[in-house]
């Protein structure tokens, strides 16, 4: 299982967003750190195939990114995510299940499973606009968990989660990290901390560091920090 | 296709969960039912005077014409009705409250407006009367500068329009076949469509949906199906339930009598051999593929340029543009703007244009046209939205 992002540019007018990254992702969880306009979500979206890069290639085991047969495997959590206020937590699961080409009987399965995941079963058949924003974000969660993808893709997924909602999503993506890739965008250090197995760290459209966890000795948010210079934001 | 009819279901939820929607609809609704409830009541007045309430009016009306049906527009009738509104001469107003006039003059009325059309009453003759609408009918190609080959199949149509005219009483089609009718669906629908259909791809936008939607498995195709199927469906729906409600109030009010009726009755200066029955049912089937291409327009141009309101404000300028805007008979390449829905459901405009469109050497009216020419553009406006979706880029926010 191998995501192989070769030579990823994205230039816009004057700027370039990513700059050349090339990376070769395998099972693992991934923390991708950086600050606000360092180029991550730009880089997620192009590994997505929701943004066409100006040069360079992503494929997954050979799939090209606009294929569907790669889009079949991803699971996708934007960081401004977007939902039906008036459908219920079911209703919305149910057509993002359709979307992702799930089967009726496995989707109400999955539905299921998932909003019992995310502890939103209560909450299952009452509308998304009456939901807290930490509700919001596990329903996101679950919609991306829906097809048992290949690829997770998470931009800053911890937003609007508590402390208990937070360890419970890491315990998650430590799990699903062991037969996925897992891809999780954050300048929050302290999410990525225990669960990453690798740590991307951009800034200004470059990838200024690629390493396992256990390369970085001491703390994590003081390695970022130096690595930034002149801190996070 | 995969997982295509829950899409489409809930695209068709999506739609049908907008609060502007409901609005729409509602006004529309209560639009129809007033416009009817209007007709139904109250009561006719002649200089303050109480003549009948307006569901007698129209109860006698249908009386009086159902016992003329059948009869000829020939040198007989054109007598009776001249006799009979001698009677009226150097009265005043108030004389439509006597019996006189109820009984002997109002039986005729509508073959008076059919006279007066071409004629004057007090000179009408047989004769005369149809030599003044063949007059009329060639002022009429001349007006249009018809080629002598459009000359030709009009002078066949005309050959198959059975002469004297048979009157009928054919109200209810004479009310739906006009501007009040399948028009003003038409016009109404359209603004409803304006303003539910440019939500339905640029809410995904607005929302931020659209970059879950467009890294699903059946994101891309299936979805702009759904959407284009689901927008299609909601404006055939809608046009089918105006459509229904306003035919209905008209048979209620008026009788469903007359679909057999001669539209030279109501469009003297028209050579094709039609009824007002059959003119109806083109005219309803003009109008709900007009509401899908209404429909699939607000959805592709909404789309192109990502904005709702931008996309309202050209659907009702292009309405308001093609009615207003005055088109020469004699500019050839300005028929186009005959053939814009509102025109072309209109008897005495678009409908009854008699400069034809040729194709690999068949020759078709504007009403015969329209459809097809509807259906063209509802399969380039699809394919054209499909590209522009299929590429759309998520980036910014």
């Amino acid at each position: 299982m191998e995501l192989k992002a070769d030579r990823l540019t994205k230039q816009y007018k004057n700027k370039i967003a990513v700059d050349r990254i090339s990376f070769q992702f395998k099972e693992g969880v991934y923390g991708l750190l950086g600050a606000n306009g360092a180029g991550k979500t730009t880089f997620m979206r192009m590994l997505c195939g929701i943004l066409t890069p100006t040069g360079g290639e992503v494929s997954f085991d050979g799939i090209p990114v606009e294929t569907e047969e790669y889009r079949a495997c991803l699971g996708y959590l934007p960081q401004d995510f977007g939902y039906y206020p008036n459908f219920t937590g079911w209703d919305f699961l149910m057509y993002m299940a359709a979307l992702k080409g799930i089967s009726k009987n496995q989707a109400v399965r999955r539905t299921k499973e998932l909003l019992e995941l995310v502890s939103l079963t209560d909450m299952a058949k009452k509308k998304i606009k009456t939901y807290s924003g930490g509700m919001k974000q596990r329903l996101g969660i679950a919609q991306a968990l829906l097809n048992d993808p290949k690829i997770l893709i998470l931009d800053e997924p911890t937003a609007g989660l508590d402390p208990k909602e937070r360890v419970r999503f890491r315990n998650l993506i430590e799990e699903t990290g062991k037969d996925s890739i897992v891809i999780l965008s954050t300048h929050i250090v302290s999410d990525v901390e225990h669960i990453a197995d690798t740590i991307l760290m951009m800034k200004d459209g470059r990838m200024i560091f690629q390493g396992a966890r256990e390369e970085i000795t001491g703390d994590l948010e003081e390695f970022y920090l130096e690595a930034f210079g002149d801190g996070k934001d | 296709m995969r997982q295509f009819r829950t899409l489409f279901y809930y695209e068709i939820k999506k739609i049908t969960q907008r609060k502007n929607t409901w609005i729409t609809f509602g006004a529309l609704l209560v639009l129809f039912f007033g416009l009817f409830a209007g007709r139904q009541l109250g009561s006719t007045y002649i200089d303050g005077e109480f003549l009948e309430t307006k569901k007698e009016g129209f109860a006698t009306d249908r009386e009086n014409g159902l016992k003329l049906s059948g009869r000829k527009l020939d040198d007989t009738l054109f007598a009776e009705v001249k006799t009979a509104y001698a009677l009226a001469e150097d009265k005043d107003i108030k004389y439509f409250l006597t019996e006189e006039y109820q009984d002997s003059i109002r039986p005729y009325r509508g073959i008076y407006d059919i006279i007066r059309f071409n004629s004057e009453l007090s000179a009408v003759t047989e004769e005369n009367f149809y030599a003044a609408r063949e007059a009329a009918l060639k002022e009429s190609q001349d007006d249009f500068k018809l080629s002598e080959a459009e000359k030709e199949y009009w002078q066949e149509k005309e050959e198959k329009v059975t002469k004297p005219f048979t009157y009928q009483y054919a109200d209810a089609y004479w009310y739906l076949d006009s501007m009040n009718g399948v028009y003003m669906i038409l016009l109404m629908v359209s603004f409803m469509l304006a303003i539910c259909m440019s939500n339905v791809f640029t809410e995904e936008h607005g929302r931020k949906t659209d970059q879950l939607i467009l890294c699903s498995r059946l994101g891309r195709k299936e979805t702009y199906f759904a959407k284009i199927l689901a927008g299609s469906v909601f404006s055939f729906a809608a046009g089918l339930l105006f459509l229904v409600i306003v035919t209905v109030g008209a048979f209620i009010t008026f009788g469903a009598e007359g679909f057999s009726a001669v539209l030279q009755l109501a469009a003297p200066n028209y050579s094709y051999p039609l009824t007002m029955g059959r003119v109806f049912l083109v005219m309803a089937g003009l109008l709900l593929l007009a509401c899908i291409l209404t429909g699939i327009f607000a959805m592709v141009f909404s789309e192109i340029t990502k904005s709702s309101i931008g996309t309202m404000a050209t659907v009702i300028a292009i309405l308001f543009l093609a009615r207003l805007v005055p088109v020469p008979p004699d500019w050839r390449l300005l028929q186009i703007v005959n053939f814009f829905p509102i025109n072309m459901l209109k008897l005495d405009a678009g409908f009854t244009d008699m400069r034809l469109v040729s194709i690999f050497g068949l020759k078709f009216t504007s009403w015969q046209f329209a459809p097809i020419l509807y259906i063209l553009l509802i399969v380039l406006l699809f394919f054209t939205g499909k590209k522009v979706y299929c590429r759309f880029q998520v980036q910014g926010r």
